[in-house]
């Protein structure tokens, strides 16, 4: 490990060399920048993780009874399993390739967002700011809240919103965890990793179809220490591998991006953050902190209100982790690929080629610092997470399109029908998102894409359910107008900004996401002030009863 | 820039630091907690509520 006391100077940087960089430098087309340490035994590791996942979803399947266990696991989580669930959810392979990417490409400024979420989950925590209420009102997902504080419309309008919301979030899932297999084992091989892809996608939906809720929190319960074990290990591994004088040396020779309200990025990898997307981010994260449906169908099964609310306190601490970490990750995967003349040239003729993205720096960099078996742990980990976020995210939506869109549509469905339709749904969105991710190009990063998908539904919910907890006035015409105004986020997509700066227009995605949040609230306020709900009981929806 | 180098490295100690923590926590008790869960399940799928009993009914009777 190189530590120094004193300014590193860059005749020092150059010479400097990380202590397990081990690989040839080559040319620009050198093959190298794909060179691995991924082995048999990591392999090995990965496919015992599998059939396990396997083994709980059969076994999972003889503990669900009713449509309360399969969805909320009967509302028997305790706070260490629910705490390992929440943040084995939030802990997806997603959530690490695009902090890593925006560690990459933004540096320590990146760091930003772990601290915009730390804040709004401790907010929460004290505060009890709306979770508590919610899981007051014993409902199973926020549509049925919107059902029974305002009308079976509203409800099937939110859900209809939120599942569009939703699975556009998830729909680059899947390529991001074919990037994530691709870099790290060395498979350069695109038709091979999409077979590799669907496979896991066919397993995830397998047990997760089988088993529901229960299935999703154990397997969230293994992943959690399996992917948190295994990132402790390696963000070690990672600091002793750069060393004080690699995470120095990009600050005081290289311009790394420091100050996150300097909206230029110095290092010239990517894109500036400034004021206006950081406060695009505030909104974004702490609406979604709230109320983005997995999450908040972990507080909706949770013991109380008072866990609810001790859940967020807690999860203030561990879901930093999730960002800050794989955010250091890219920053040694900066400071590797900057300081390798070699496979910088390399990297940046591959993306140039459209053959990676800058989402692949992480990968590539832990294929050739970790060792086989740890780098076994990691893909394991990652896949875990990867297989744990799709479970969750699948079962949220469909319960959704079974709860809150067909049955209030259809009127009365037994039990078991609803069970049989929510596995339908499970697999109708799997072959969605099949097809989404082969054909979407996103020309921002990751993170952008899945704030700016998020957002359709959070502009819109986040009026109406905090409305219906906090405002008498709150109705139906208001809740209407919020939620269908949430689509206005749909704009800030890549392919519609590109159409609105071709015409002249402009705007960004920070620009089109806060102006979503902010015409939602406005027309959720005039709307309820305007037609407000006559004489309605807001009682049923409002156990607080102090509005 | 000091001040910032300064939070963003309390932020990353802070975060692997918790991280371990909830590791030894969430590890030392989760059994018991998984045991328990699925005890209760157990207990529902044994008493089997009748087929057909719609959520809201349910809630409603609550």
């Amino acid at each position: 490990m190189q530590q120094t006391n004193g300014t590193v100077t860059g005749r020092q940087i150059a010479a400097w060399v990380p202590p397990f960089q081990h690989i040839p430098e080559g040319n620009a087309m050198n093959p190298a920048l794909f060179e691995t340490n991924f082995t048999g035994l990591d392999w090995a590791i990965v496919a015992i993780y599998l059939s396990g996942s396997i083994a709980v979803g059969v076994i999972a399947n003889r503990y669900v009874g009713n449509l309360s266990d399969y969805l909320v696991a009967g509302r028997t989580l305790r706070i260490r399993l629910a705490l390992a669930s929440m943040t084995g959810t939030e802990l997806g392979l997603v959530t690490v390739m695009y902090s890593a990417e925006l560690g990459f490409s933004q540096q320590f400024a990146s760091l930003y967002l772990g601290l915009l979420e730390l804040t709004a989950l401790f907010a929460v925590g004290v505060t009890g700011f709306l979770v508590y209420r919610l899981r007051q009102s014993s409902v199973m997902t926020i549509p049925e809240y919107y059902a029974s504080r305002y009308s079976d419309g509203v409800r099937v309008v939110g859900a209809s919103v939120m599942v569009i919301s939703g699975v556009l979030n998830m729909g680059l899932f899947l390529k991001a965890g074919s990037q994530f297999l691709t870099a790290i084992s060395g498979l350069d091989d695109g038709l091979y990793l999409k077979w590799m892809m669907t496979g896991l996608l066919l397993l995830v939906l397998f047990y997760t179809v089988l088993g529901g809720m229960v299935s999703v929190v154990i397997t969230d319960l293994i992943q959690f220490l399996v992917l948190g074990s295994a990132m402790v290990l390696v963000s070690g591994y990672i600091v002793y591998d750069v060393g004080w004088q690699g995470f120095s040396s990009i600050v005081t020779e290289q311009s790394a991006y420091i100050d996150p309200t300097n909206a230029t990025n110095p290092s010239g990898q990517g894109s500036g953050i400034g004021w206006l997307v950081i406060v695009q981010m505030a909104i974004v994260i702490f609406s979604a902190a709230l109320l983005w449906p997995p999450s908040a169908s972990r507080i909706l099964s949770v013991h109380s209100p008072q866990v609810a609310q001790r859940l967020y306190l807690l999860s203030s601490v561990s879901l930093l982790s999730r960002r800050a970490l794989p955010i250091l990750w890219g920053i040694g995967a900066y400071v590797f690929f900057t300081q390798s003349d070699g496979l910088n040239a390399a990297f940046d003729a591959a993306i140039d080629e459209g053959r990676i993205s800058t989402i692949s720096a992480m990968p590539l960099y832990l294929a050739k610092i970790i060792p086989a078996g740890l780098l076994g742990l990691i893909t394991a980990g990652m896949v875990a997470a990867f297989m744990s976020t799709h479970d969750s995210y699948l079962l949220c939506w469909s319960s959704v399109i079974t709860q809150d869109i067909v049955a209030p549509i259809f009127g009365s469905i037994s039990q078991r029908g609803r069970i049989t339709l929510t596995r339908i749904s499970i697999l109708a969105i799997g072959a969605v998102l099949l097809v989404w991710g082969l054909w979407y190009e996103v020309s921002s990063n990751l993170w952008q894409y899945m704030a700016v998908t998020g957002t359709v539904y959070l502009a819109g919910a986040f009026p109406v359910v905090a409305g219906g907890l906090y405002w008498k006035r709150a109705s139906n015409v208001g809740a209407y107008a919020a939620l269908i105004g949430g689509l206005l986020g749909l704009t800030a997509m890549d392919p519609v900004i590109k159409a609105l700066n071709g015409a002249g227009i402009d705007l960004n995605a920070a620009h089109l996401s806060i102006l979503t949040f902010a015409v939602s609230s406005i027309l959720f306020v005039v709307g309820s002030w305007l037609c407000p709900n006559g004489n309605k009981s807001v009682e049923a929806a409002n156990p607080g009863g102090d509005t | 820039m000091k001040v910032w180098m300064t939070l963003w490295t309390i932020l990353l100690a802070l975060s692997g630091l918790s991280l371990t923590v909830l590791l030894f926590v969430i590890g030392s008790g989760c059994v018991s907690e998984l045991k328990q869960m699925l005890h209760e399940l157990k207990e529902h799928v044994d008493d089997a509520q009748p087929i057909g009993d719609d959520v809201r009914s349910r809630q409603e009777s609550r």
